[in-house]
């Protein structure tokens, strides 16, 4: 049952009504039973994993919770003296404990996670090295299995520095784990921040509840109208590149970047959407990436979740760590005061985060290469950055006209640096490797005969005039909501402060326009970040 | 006191650390100048931050740094 389907508009409006009928103190067992179902419905054999994790995770963090308490009674009957003498030894006998269970338990969940992502990869070569025949297993992972893994570790991780209080109730944190509406492909959310929000039984306000449907609505939008139309047209060019000329190569490959986008945006925002007419508020994970002024914004927009997470749970320990601190200081040492000494403790860190998230992403070396990349720009922009900050390079004031000039410049540069990255993961998604990277740039920039452009478009990639127009003009649509959002306007309260006919007339045209102007042909229909 | 105001006032020049005091909730502060602050004051007071005293709290105003780090030092 994806987000796409009848079936789940109908499952939502049973568990919304369910939701508040229900007394308020039993209503997260609503919500636990609904994300139960949602899960069996679409991945049968995917339960055992996500009941797997559930389970370790919890007795792993209760555990947790037990060494401290022995720890905390162990010291409350010494005296002063012994404990000025013994607390160290001892404190770090305790430590060395709940690292023990930390450790394991994250290397059981992580190791299911790359076994199944690399698991018929590592077979095949092993096969190959023995000389044997590639079994060529195909595993497709469980529903969002990365997701539900860097949400349940990630609160782990926090019971372990004692920042959150660890669930008593299995069934809660089963919750917390499964809830369904962000199970397919996040966002990831913080224990903090979602689980007292499930457990506590939410009212029913009328206006958050049409907040969350419109935003909905504006998620199915760009999954539907948007983001399905223009993978069509991205398969049909680049499976087929040799034959079209630079630019149309180049608007194949914008249609990738607008399908990656709209998907997986869209598919946020429908479960934010959803979590919303339930009262519930999910951690945004998208703001506007397209609008940012440098790769390095880019990332602060795109995937702000992961992003958090990768730097809360992988990169501050990392560089906190005792081992790194020596670096930094060797790295001082070396370079004194200067930009190096400064950039390459913190650089090297991040650049291993990108190589991170690009392996995350898949077995392939394309995959690699995007984290390399991706990696290679940040650092290069933060080189520059810390160099005005030694310098003490100011801003200088410029005139309005080559202020905009300058931004309009910056805006650019950004949008092609990200957009030829996106090559990486284009090639990938359609089983391509690196030549197919290569080939695909290469054919970027072959000569583009103005007076034949677009001649054979239509006719081979079988898209219509029609469909391009659609197209085109409901990406319009789309960048000019996000630039009102990037003015600080907020589009559904505002539309929530009109006459209520007009937000019928709202609802009215964008469900009319969602279903006239569908792209979904009625196979697949799935999210390309759900099996990830 | 004063050294730590100078860590924070060489990693971000352009900040004024005695007003600043929502660093962490309105995102002024990004990962990088994190990890150069605490690697500074690390080195500088000798001690050894923990992961779990990275919270926004702990890290909105120099005055919050400030207790932070006396707290480690009265540990030791």
């Amino acid at each position: 049952m994806s987000f796409i389907s009848l079936y789940f508009i109908l499952f939502l409006a049973v568990v919304i009504l369910l939701y508040f009928i229900v007394p308020k103190k039993h209503r997260w067992l609503v919500l636990l039973v609904a994300s139960y179902v949602f899960y069996l419905l679409n991945d049968l054999r995917a339960v055992v994993f996500i009941i797997l994790t559930t389970l370790t995770i919890y007795l792993a963090a209760r555990k947790l919770k037990s060494i401290s308490l022995n720890q905390k009674s162990f010291f409350a009957d010494k005296d002063e003296e012994w404990l000025k003498e013994n607390k160290k030894i001892y404190t770090k006998k305790f430590r060395k404990k709940r690292q023990i269970i930390l450790a394991i338990t994250l290397l059981f969940n992580f190791g299911i996670l790359f076994m199944l992502k690399y698991f018929s990869t590592l077979a095949d070569a092993f096969a190959e090295l023995i000389n044997v025949q590639p079994l060529g297993l195909n595993i497709l992972l469980p529903l969002g299995i990365s997701f539900y893994m860097f949400q349940s570790t990630g609160y782990l991780i926090d019971v372990y520095y004692n920042k959150v209080e660890p669930e008593r109730n299995i069934f809660k944190f089963a919750l917390f784990v499964s809830f369904f509406p962000q199970l397919v492909q996040g966002p990831i959310s913080r224990y903090n921040q979602l689980a007292p929000q499930l457990i506590e039984g939410n009212d029913f306000d009328t206006k958050t509840f049409k907040s969350g449907l419109l935003l909905m609505l504006w998620g199915y939008f760009k999954k539907l109208v948007i983001a399905d139309r223009a993978n069509i047209l991205f398969e049909a060019i680049m499976q087929n590149y040799t034959s079209y000329q630079g630019i149309e190569i180049f608007v194949g490959m914008l249609c990738f970047v607008l399908k990656l986008y709209c998907d997986f945006s869209g598919g946020i925002d429908i479960a934010t959407g959803v979590a919303k007419c339930l009262g519930i508020d999910l951690t945004p994970n998208f703001k506007r990436p397209f609008f940012a002024l440098s790769v390095t914004d880019y990332w602060r927009r795109w995937h702000i979740t992961l992003g958090a997470w990768m730097k809360d749970y992988v990169l501050y320990p990392l560089t906190l760590s005792k081992g790194y601190n020596k670096f930094i200081r060797g790295c001082k040492k070396v370079f004194k005061r200067g930009v190096a000494g400064k950039v390459i403790p913190s650089g090297i860190a991040m650049f291993f985060i990108f190589l991170l998230v690009g392996i995350w992403h898949g077995p392939d070396l394309t995959y690699l290469l995007f984290g390399v990349y991706n990696g290679v720009i940040i650092l290069t922009e933060t080189i520059f950055n810390e160099t005005r900050k030694i310098k003490k390079i100011k801003p200088k004031q410029r005139k309005k006209s080559t202020q905009h000039f300058i931004t309009f410049v910056k805006f650019s540069a950004t949008f092609m640096l990200v957009y030829f990255g996106k090559y990486f993961s284009a090639a990938a998604s359609l089983g391509g490797g690196v030549d197919t990277v290569f080939d695909w740039f290469v054919a970027t920039f072959r000569y583009t005969d103005i007076t034949t452009i677009f001649y054979n478009f239509f006719s081979w990639t079988g898209f219509n005039a029609i469909n391009f127009v659609i197209l085109v003009l409901s990406t319009a649509v789309l960048v000019f909501v996000e630039a009102m959002q990037e003015k600080g306007i907020k589009i559904r309260e505002f539309i929530l402060s009109k006459r209520i006919y007009i937000q019928w007339a709202v609802y009215y045209v964008a469900i009319l326009a969602i279903i006239l102007l569908t792209a979904y042909n009625g196979t697949g229909g799935g999210f390309a970040y759900e099996n990830f | 006191m004063d050294k730590l105001m100078e860590i924070l006032t060489e990693a971000r020049p352009d900040l004024d650390f005695e007003k600043e005091t929502r660093l962490i909730d309105d995102d002024i502060l990004d990962s990088f100048d994190i990890i150069t602050i605490v690697g500074e004051i690390n080195d500088v007071f000798d001690i050894n931050i923990s992961v779990g005293d990275l919270v926004p709290e702990n890290f909105n105003s120099a005055n919050a740094i400030w207790q932070v780090v006396q707290k480690y030092m009265n540990e030791q």
